[in-house]
């Protein structure tokens, strides 16, 4: 039987999260590429993931909802646009404990192109152990001077109920857009 | 100096420091904007006193001059937000000293500069205590006078003397707090309204645009939590509303049902009727966020929602009926 699907995607920075969020909400373990970490000055893991992990939900009636994470590795930025193509929505989830995680994000729009303004997408902001306060400000002034107008969330990806709250945003983000469009 | 002398005096304080005050109005006339005399409180201009007196029985100030009332009272001790003589227009903490006295004196000197009405008694009329009315009745009293009125501001206090000042009438957010935490307010803050005397005030200092996350929070926290939700931002069945920025609302806790309306209302403007069909979300629930986004400044209210809000289009295969199914799938897991 054929399967048709749909699918969110999660995308940011190597040990953003991705995985750990995908578990969150997923019906079966996600399914994992990793490989060995080739960039240990990107990230401290061992292994990284190659091409992309994903997660699944069984919507009934052979639909399926798909969550996918895109390869954290920037040799890999190539794909991101492909993964996100047709998607219902698009979070970039921002590792707050990195160095500079407004230059991460940037390498994430340089490669999404013309894609940041067509699918519905939400900035969520992890890690928030790592600073004194979620700087949403600044990302607000950020996406602003884009022209582009986000919803900013802070969140850890540990929790699930988090993880759900994101996806719902997204959802809404859709809902409105049909309301918009009819 | 020509001016014709004010009259100072003192009520209830201790001998050493009536004489203090007498002293600066005597030993430091020339570092004083205009003469002083020290004088009986049924003729004064401005009395200290000191609210916590046992010996303030039988002492009344004039009705004709209402003199301004300066509380002195102990360091530890709460803001005096009344006296048995009437309402304080400053507090001095002790001790005291002459210097002390002599800002009290200018500060009095500069507010009735700019609201004559203030050493006349207008700023007694114009105070009025909201308590004990439940906050929200007080918020949504002084916010629906303040669309039309920039000249009031509430103020809230607890027990440590930490302030929040809202005001309601200007643009941007409004407020100054120092340190007053969220409980306080739901715990029994003593709450004010009292007419501007002075745009210089110390506790006005950090009014402006702060979007500060003490303050942010703070103001989401009061619009959204306060009892009963009677809408603070206008009149719910004619505005229409829109978010301006995305609420940074990692501390407010929300369900999926407010997170869906924050979305819906981040997307475009509705009237608060159609904003509640549209979400699910009982008008009252709507209200108490709405309230909370526009202390924080974050709500626009009759404005055209910005062109630039960047996604347009749904993705390809997305139907409303497809959004409940994962929607409902989503609840499952949850």
């Amino acid at each position: 039987m054929n399967v048709r699907e749909h699918k969110i995607v999660i995308t940011g920075t190597m040990g953003a999260g991705k995985t750990t969020a995908i578990r969150q909400i997923s019906d079966h373990p996600p399914l994992l590429t990793d490989v060995a970490n080739t960039r240990r000055d990107e990230s401290d893991k061992a292994t990284t993931t190659a091409a992309f992990d994903f997660g699944e939900l069984d919507l009934g009636d052979g639909e399926v909802l798909r969550i996918y994470g895109t390869p954290g590795q920037e040799r890999f930025d190539f794909m991101w646009p492909i993964v996100a193509r047709g998607a219902l929505g698009i979070v970039f989830l921002l590792d707050l404990s990195r160095e500079d995680p407004v230059a991460d994000l940037e390498r994430y729009f340089s490669a999404f192109g013309k894609q940041l303004g067509e699918t519905p997408s939400v900035l969520a902001l992890n890690k928030l152990d790592a600073v004194e306060a979620a700087p949403v400000a600044l990302f607000q002034q950020y996406l602003e001077g884009r022209g582009l107008s986000w919803p900013i969330i802070p969140t850890d990806v540990r929790e699930r109920e988090h993880v759900l709250d994101l996806m719902e945003v997204v959802l809404s983000l859709n809902e409105s857009l049909l309301t918009e469009e009819s | 100096m020509s001016a014709k002398p004010s009259t100072i005096a003192c009520v209830g304080l201790p001998g050493h420091e009536r004489t203090m005050v007498r002293l600066v109005t005597e030993v430091e006339a020339q570092n004083l904007e205009r003469p002083w005399r020290y004088g009986s409180p049924d003729r004064a201009d401005v009395v200290f006193l000191d609210p916590a007196a046992d010996q303030l029985d039988g002492h009344a100030v004039s009705p004709v001059t209402r003199p301004a009332l300066v509380a002195v009272i102990n360091a530890d001790a709460p803001t005096a937000t009344q006296t048995p003589l009437g309402r304080p227009a400053l507090t001095l903490r002790r001790p005291i000293d002459s210097e002390a006295i002599r800002q009290t004196l200018q500060t009095v000197d500069q507010r009735a500069a700019r609201h004559p009405a203030y050493t006349e008694g207008g700023a007694q009329e114009a105070d009025k205590a909201l308590s004990p009315a439940p906050l929200g009745l007080a918020l949504h009293e002084a916010m629906v006078e303040g669309a039309t009125r920039t000249s009031w501001r509430l103020t809230f206090t607890d027990n440590e003397n930490h302030v929040l000042i809202l005001h309601p009438g200007r643009d941007q957010l409004r407020g100054a707090v120092k340190r007053l935490g969220a409980e306080p307010l739901h715990g029994g803050a003593t709450v004010t309204r009292a007419r501007i005397a002075s745009e210089t005030a110390n506790d006005d200092s950090a009014i402006g645009t702060d979007r500060s996350n003490t303050l942010y929070a703070l103001l989401w926290g009061l619009g959204y939590r306060t009892e009963p939700a009677l809408p603070l931002f206008g009149d719910p069945q004619r505005a229409t509303i829109h978010l301006r920025f995305w609420p940074r609302i990692g501390e407010l806790d929300l369900d999926r049902e407010e997170l869906r309306a924050l979305t819906r209302l981040f997307r475009r403007s509705y009237h608060i009727g159609d904003a509640a069909r549209a979400t699910g979300l009982k008008e009252e629930a709507l209200i108490a966020l709405m309230n909370g986004a526009w202390l924080a400044g974050d709500l626009a209210v009759d404005a055209s929602t910005p062109s630039d809000r960047s996604t347009r289009r749904p993705a390809a295969k997305v139907t409303p009926k497809l959004i409940d199914r994962i929607r409902n799938r989503m609840a499952r897991a949850s």
